[in-house]
């Protein structure tokens, strides 16, 4: 399987994160190992991925670990992967990457990347197909609404304790809020 | 179902003893496909342990098989041995090590070899004695994945190198298991390698295994704490684990599931990998 340039094609010596202009492997201070980068497209599709068409039509999703945050890795995989599937940066019936080869791309045990997609699974995001990989299921509307809904509550969530804690009323953020949406639609 | 055994190896009740040291029984095993640390102070048997498997040393008791077949009988292509210096002659040059370990390996294959050694930035003509740390281990790996292993066992690999010759093994292990057919034990002390590399971790502490499993199940086993040492009785005291007091405070390991018995005064943390392995020796070697 071949993978983004900027990544050492099969035991390649140490070029990494110095690929040419199409590299999207940005692997930011990677001697300390801070957070790296990995573009989800280029690990299912054959031949020179930086030229591929699937790669040049569309924005890649990445993946970004960061090794300090504090949340899982496999947290941070799942949850990456989630809002691509989304965004529909992922779509229906697309593959994911293999479990090994995402896991050998991030730097990451195979049991994290394992982890990671088993969740997916579990939450009707994704599907395995046996010796064939994982697949994107179909957007489910229902889900992609209540994930919507909780992301609104957490952000008004902000909006409102920033209000209590400086004594703002109920009604002041709503006509925020209205004017806001107003504006949007412009 | 597969003929391939999902054991890449296993240790049951291995022992060996030396003046003044016991190693084991010790017990622990490695599905196929996985990465394992094996990790311990100095002294802890580890080399002892890894050398035992290989038969560089005769064990006194105890079963070793790698894919399900006694080490003493398994044909040594499927296994590859990184050890602290290569276990090589040291006047011979790699082209001449090369010719001579060839026909030991009937699945020898020159073009990776060859391929490896280009990769790996290594001169056919060099003198082994003449290799750096780094080198030697890179030799190492390019012969072992030249007789197509299937199982690395590696000595240290990591210690006496700089971080990014250390990514680089690193590197080479994660590609190595990117098969999964593959598996990978390597003993460190440099723990900061293993916390993402490894899906296993086995500890060991004076001979005997304290926690063998995943990484995961190991981080979340323990939580650091530290606090004002007037808020623990001497019984909650005795929970912590390589508890060490100072005039502003104390702190040490304590398995999570205690966590409740202490007041909730004091504070607790993820521990690194570090953390575990100083306190646990700490703890074991405490009065």
């Amino acid at each position: 399987m071949r993978v983004a340039s900027g990544l050492p094609s099969f035991w390649g010596p140490t070029q990494r994160g110095t690929g040419g202009p199409s590299a999207h492997v940005g692997l930011s201070g990677w001697g300390t190992l801070t957070y790296r980068t990995y573009c989800l497209y280029c690990t299912y599709t054959s031949g020179p991925t930086a030229d591929s068409p699937a790669h040049r039509e569309r924005q890649p999703m990445k993946i970004v670990i960061s090794n300090r945050s504090g949340v899982a890795i496999y947290e941070q995989i799942r949850e990456q992967i989630k809002a691509a599937i989304m965004t529909g940066d992922l779509r229906t019936d697309e593959a994911l990457p293999s479990i090994r080869g995402l896991a050998r791309d991030l730097r990451v045990s195979v049991i994290t990347t394992t982890r990671a997609y088993a969740d997916l699974e579990a939450e009707g995001y994704i599907t395995t197909m046996p010796g064939k990989g994982c697949f994107v299921l179909p957007r489910n509307e229902e889900l992609a609404r209540e994930n919507a809904l909780s992301q609104i509550e957490t952000a008004l969530g902000q909006a409102i304790s920033v209000a209590k804690q400086n004594s703002i009323g109920k009604n002041d953020i709503i006509t925020r809020i209205e004017l806001l949406w107003e504006d949007s639609d412009e | 179902m597969s003929d391939i055994p999902n054991q890449a190896f296993e240790l049951r009740d291995l022992t060996k003893a030396y003046d003044g040291f016991r190693l084991g029984p010790i017990s622990f095993a490695l599905p196929r496909g996985y990465v394992m640390g094996f990790i311990g102070p100095n002294g802890a048997g580890k080399t002892t342990t890894l050398k035992a498997m290989i038969n560089v040393i005769h064990r006194d008791g105890g079963e070793v098989k790698i894919s399900g077949v006694d080490s003493r009988v398994v044909s040594m292509e499927e296994v590859g041995v990184v050890m602290d210096t290569p276990m090589y002659v040291g006047e011979w040059t790699i082209e001449a090590l090369r010719l001579a370990i060839k026909p030991f390996y009937a699945q020898w294959d020159d073009s990776i070899f060859t391929a490896r050694l280009r990769d790996f930035d290594l001169d056919p003509t060099k003198q082994i004695k003449d290799l750096s740390r780094g080198m030697g281990v890179k030799l190492q790996i390019a012969v072992a994945l030249s007789h197509h292993a299937t199982l690395l066992i590696l000595d240290e690999p990591t210690s006496g190198l700089d971080p990014v010759a250390r990514e680089e093994v690193g590197d080479l292990l994660r590609q190595f298991v990117a098969d999964e057919r593959h598996s990978v034990l390597f003993s460190t002390h440099i723990t900061s390698d293993l916390e993402r590399v490894a899906d296993y971790i086995t500890f060991i502490l004076d001979g005997r295994v304290v926690f063998s499993g995943t990484t995961g199940d190991l981080m979340e086993k323990y939580v650091r704490v530290a606090g004002d040492p007037s808020d623990l009785s001497a019984g909650q005291r005795d929970l912590v684990i390589g508890y060490s007091s100072h005039p502003t405070g104390f702190d040490g390991l304590l398995e999570a599931a205690h966590r409740a018995e202490l007041p909730p005064s004091v504070l607790t943390e993820k521990p690194s990998l570090d953390d575990i392995v100083i306190y646990m020796n700490k703890g074991a070697h405490r009065g």
